[in-house]
């Protein structure tokens, strides 16, 4: 019965790596995301992960700690993630130079190489945070080709963009 | 019908001409409706159709511009609806002579070939974009491909790509191959043992970053000091008057460097344990340059700061009636412990003691001393220096005698000895001229060092004094000769201890009645020369035994375990340390506590006190101990016990 039901309402399942640099975000989004509530975390060392269903997908959310001496455990996770969520402090103007490094060294990795990009533009309730199109430039992503992005504005602690950063990796997912 | 009006809203507003720039905010809101709104592609398309066709060249270009960053962001749905003819067709028309090409602006045409060439290549899963294309080419709308619209491939490899990271965490293979298997793995445990494998690879790389600087910058002390005594020596000639002052300088650099021999080799092992081994390279290297500057001073500038100030500068070779006494200090004072108390040095001893609550506060001292036993045992040469200060008397050689032995078998141990060799240079050289001095004033008084016959272990005072005669038969240096002599005499000493074990382990023939013992305060205890025992010293959290020289009655030991925490990131909880003696009893006091906060360096540490009392049967009491404590890690709130178990011999 099962398996017809979800074939009828076509339940799909949806492996996402949250990265980002220490400080994004990707812990309270994360449980923005399962439990609706906003979180206060500390930084992550080794990773936490949670299954959110959401329009008849059922993703399994992988954050993993972003801290720099961490990062190179990062390709541990690769295999099989069709979706890099990518988490951004807009109003961190001094590391978007970093962060954007960080993003292509994962992104041109053999295993994330049809993975979908979304970045949250993270902590856009900041004054002076980073607009969705200076981020896109300033990540690099403009340059990209053959590759499916899409930088959501958000705002972690109140929730503000989650949903639809989901919405488009619902609608972008193949398969 | 809320949404369409709002969509029409943000639409005009992304639009709008009058805007000299583009509103991106307006944009992003129409991108959130096209995502969130099913019929929103299709309502925006056709809006955007409309004003692309606007005679007003301004509006026409800006829907354009909104279009393409529309498809380039949201994708999905808005690119399928894009990739059909209902929509292309529009744009067909813009450029197309038949339709609307003929009045349309060149600049609206231009961008509208350019746009559809750029998706023909980009989004070349939607086949009727790149028919179009075709067809349009086809009938001679477009001559040439407009190329320059895709990123240019140097431009792609400007996109600089990093090569992956080097992992410091994980530098074991074995523990990466097991990572990933538990990462891989669908079940819950295997995920959890690999945060856990995660979480204590970090800490054990976060402890040895930590160790490794503190090393580096011990090894820079001693480059720098090297560096000084190196030009110093290459600016001195042979030839020509030397003044006093020259001479005393170099004499001084001399000893500061003469004092860095033990800090290498300490640094050496410390390195190599943490598996830093490009850094035991630099080690080596050093001691190797610093023998060399210490032979080339004892070649050219010896000799003449003898005979220039025979008043000031000591002889270089020692009078041997105080190499004889110096053995026999160090044979004291490494290995077992003197018979003979000496009363006046008891109530100095005792101020030692005396704040046994607070006992770090005494580490700096013991640490003094102790680097210049070990300096002592490597290099005897360099001990005999001026006395400085005559007045510092037997009190520095009895305190030198309660150090904590070596020993060398334990790594842990090892550790902990080498953390308390890390004393300020000046010191050392003083305080190890000082002990020379309090050997003889004190044998002076009652302590005769050649009868002095350690129990237990009688073969052990002649075997060191010849290994000390034989280092002082060396004129020049090795590097880490010292070391040798010392491990050999370690060894003796093992060896000796382990005949002497069995012949005095006997039952107890009269037993003591422990109950009836008083108990001891704290204030009331004396302490013994005998060096105190490590216990533990693992996670920074160390227990070491000293023995007192408190009798309550006949035939007991009374025993005093000191537990401190230098731990910065973990607090110890329910402390508990179990002594029994092999063939006896033993009675323990109440510990005067069984917690230790977080190490903090500004802050007076504190220390778990407890007294035990044992029963002596035998000449030397074999006693069984167990530790444990539970270890609360302060910045994940982990807890973790630790329990630790041994035997030693007092």
């Amino acid at each position: 019965m099962g398996k017809i039901f979800s074939r009828l309402f076509g339940n799909k399942e949806m492996r996402i790596l949250m990265l980002g640099l220490d400080n994004a975000g990707k812990t309270t989004i994360l449980f923005k995301l399962k439990m609706g509530e906003y979180v206060t975390t500390i930084p992550t060392v080794g990773f936490n992960v949670e299954t959110v269903t959401y329009k008849n997908v059922k993703f399994s959310v992988w954050d993993v700690g972003g801290q720099d001496k961490l990062r190179p455990l990062w390709r541990h996770y690769y295999t099989g993630t069709q979706a890099l969520i990518f988490v951004v402090d807009s109003s961190d103007r001094d590391r978007i130079d970093e962060a954007r490094q960080e993003l292509h060294r994962i992104i041109s990795d053999r295993e994330m190489k049809d993975a979908l990009i979304l970045v949250f533009a993270n902590k856009q309730d900041h004054k002076d945070a980073m607009r969705p199109q200076e981020i896109q430039e300033k990540l690099g992503l403009t340059r990209l080709r053959d590759r499916h992005w899409y930088v959501q504005p958000a705002c972690a602690t109140s929730g503000d963009g989650l949903q639809e950063g989901l919405t488009w990796l619902t609608v972008n997912h193949k398969g | 019908m809320a949404a369409a009006d709002n969509l029409d809203l943000v639409l005009a507003q992304a639009i709008n001409p009058l805007d000299p720039e583009m509103n991106f905010d307006a944009v992003q809101k129409l991108c959130q409706q096209i995502l969130l709104s099913r019929d929103a592609p299709q309502e925006i398309l056709k809006i955007i159709a409309h004003k692309i066709q606007s005679p007003q060249e301004r509006e026409a270009l800006r829907a354009l511009e909104v279009l393409e960053i529309c498809v380039s962001r949201c994708g999905g749905k808005l690119n399928n609806e894009v990739g059909k003819f209902r929509f292309l067709n529009e744009l067909i028309r813009v450029v197309s002579p038949k339709y609307l090409g003929q009045r349309a602006p060149e600049s609206v045409k231009r961008r509208v070939v350019e746009i559809l060439y750029k998706w023909s290549v980009v989004l070349s899963h939607e086949t009727k974009i790149v028919d179009a294309y075709q067809m349009l080419k086809r009938q001679g709308v477009v001559e040439d491909d407009p190329i320059h619209v895709l990123p240019r491939q140097e431009e792609l490899e400007n996109v600089e790509v990093l090569p992956p990271r080097e992992d410091e965490i994980f530098t074991d293979k074995r523990k990466e191959n097991e990572l990933k298997r538990l990462l891989g793995s669908k079940n819950p445990k295997d995920l959890q043992a690999a945060n856990r494998l995660i979480k204590t690879m970090v800490e054990e790389a976060d402890h040895k970053m930590d160790l490794k600087a503190r090393k580096r910058l011990d090894l820079e002390e001693a480059v720098n000091n090297c560096a000084v005594f190196s030009d110093l020596l290459k600016n001195f000639s042979n030839v020509g008057t030397k003044t006093f002052d020259e001479l005393e300088l170099l004499r001084q650099m001399f000893e500061n460097c003469d004092t860095l021999r033990p800090k290498l080799f300490t640094l050496a092992t410390e390195f190599s344990l943490i598996e830093d081994f490009p850094s035991v390279q630099d080690v080596l290297q050093q001691n190797d340059q610093l023998t060399a500057l210490i032979n080339d001073y004892k070649e050219r500038v010896a000799p003449l700061v003898k005979s220039g100030s025979s008043t000031r500068v000591p002889a270089e070779p020692q009078p041997p009636e105080t190499s004889s006494l110096l053995t026999g200090i160090n044979s004291l004072s490494s290995a077992t412990a003197p018979s003979k108390t000496i009363p006046s040095e008891l109530s100095d001893l005792k101020k030692d003691f005396d704040p046994l609550g607070v006992p770090e506060e005494k580490d700096d001292r013991s640490r003094v001393e102790d680097v210049s036993l070990l300096d002592s045992q490597i290099s005897p040469c360099s001990i005999a220096r001026p006395a400085i200060n005559t007045t510092m008397t037997s009190t520095t050689a009895a305190t030198s005698d309660a150090l904590i032995t070596i020993d060398t078998s334990s790594k842990s141990n090892l550790l902990n000895l080498m953390d308390l060799n890390i004393a300020p240079l000046d010191h050392s050289s003083t305080a190890s001229a000082s002990s020379v001095e309090a050997g003889v004033s004190s044998s002076q008084q009652t302590l005769e060092p050649e009868p002095v016959s350690p129990k237990g272990c009688p073969t052990k005072v002649p075997k060191t004094t010849t290994l000390g005669q034989q280092q002082l038969a060396s004129k020049t240096y090795a590097p880490f000769e010292g070391l040798d002599a010392m491990m050999t005499e370690k060894i003796l000493s093992e060896k000796s201890a382990a005949r002497t074990v069995p012949a005095t382990a006997a039952k107890c023939t009269n037993r003591v009645d422990l109950a009836a013992v008083p108990d001891i305060p704290l204030a009331d205890v004396l302490p013994s020369a005998q060096p105190p025992l490590v216990l533990s010293c693992q996670d920074d959290v160390t227990a070491i035994l000293s023995v007192t020289d408190n009798r309550p009655v006949e035939g007991v030991v009374v025993v005093l375990v000191t537990a401190t925490n230098r731990n910065s990131k973990a607090a110890v909880k329910n402390f508990v340390c179990n002594i029994s003696v092999r063939d006896g009893r033993s009675r323990s006091q109440h510990p005067s506590g069984d917690q230790l906060p977080i190490f903090n360096a500004y802050l007076p540490s504190t220390a778990i006190t407890q007294i035990i009392i044992l029963e002596k049967c035998t000449e030397r009491v074999q006693l069984s101990f167990s530790i444990s404590y539970t270890l609360f890690s302060a910045c994940d709130q982990q807890q973790r016990t630790v329990s630790i178990s041994g035997e030693k011999t007092i």
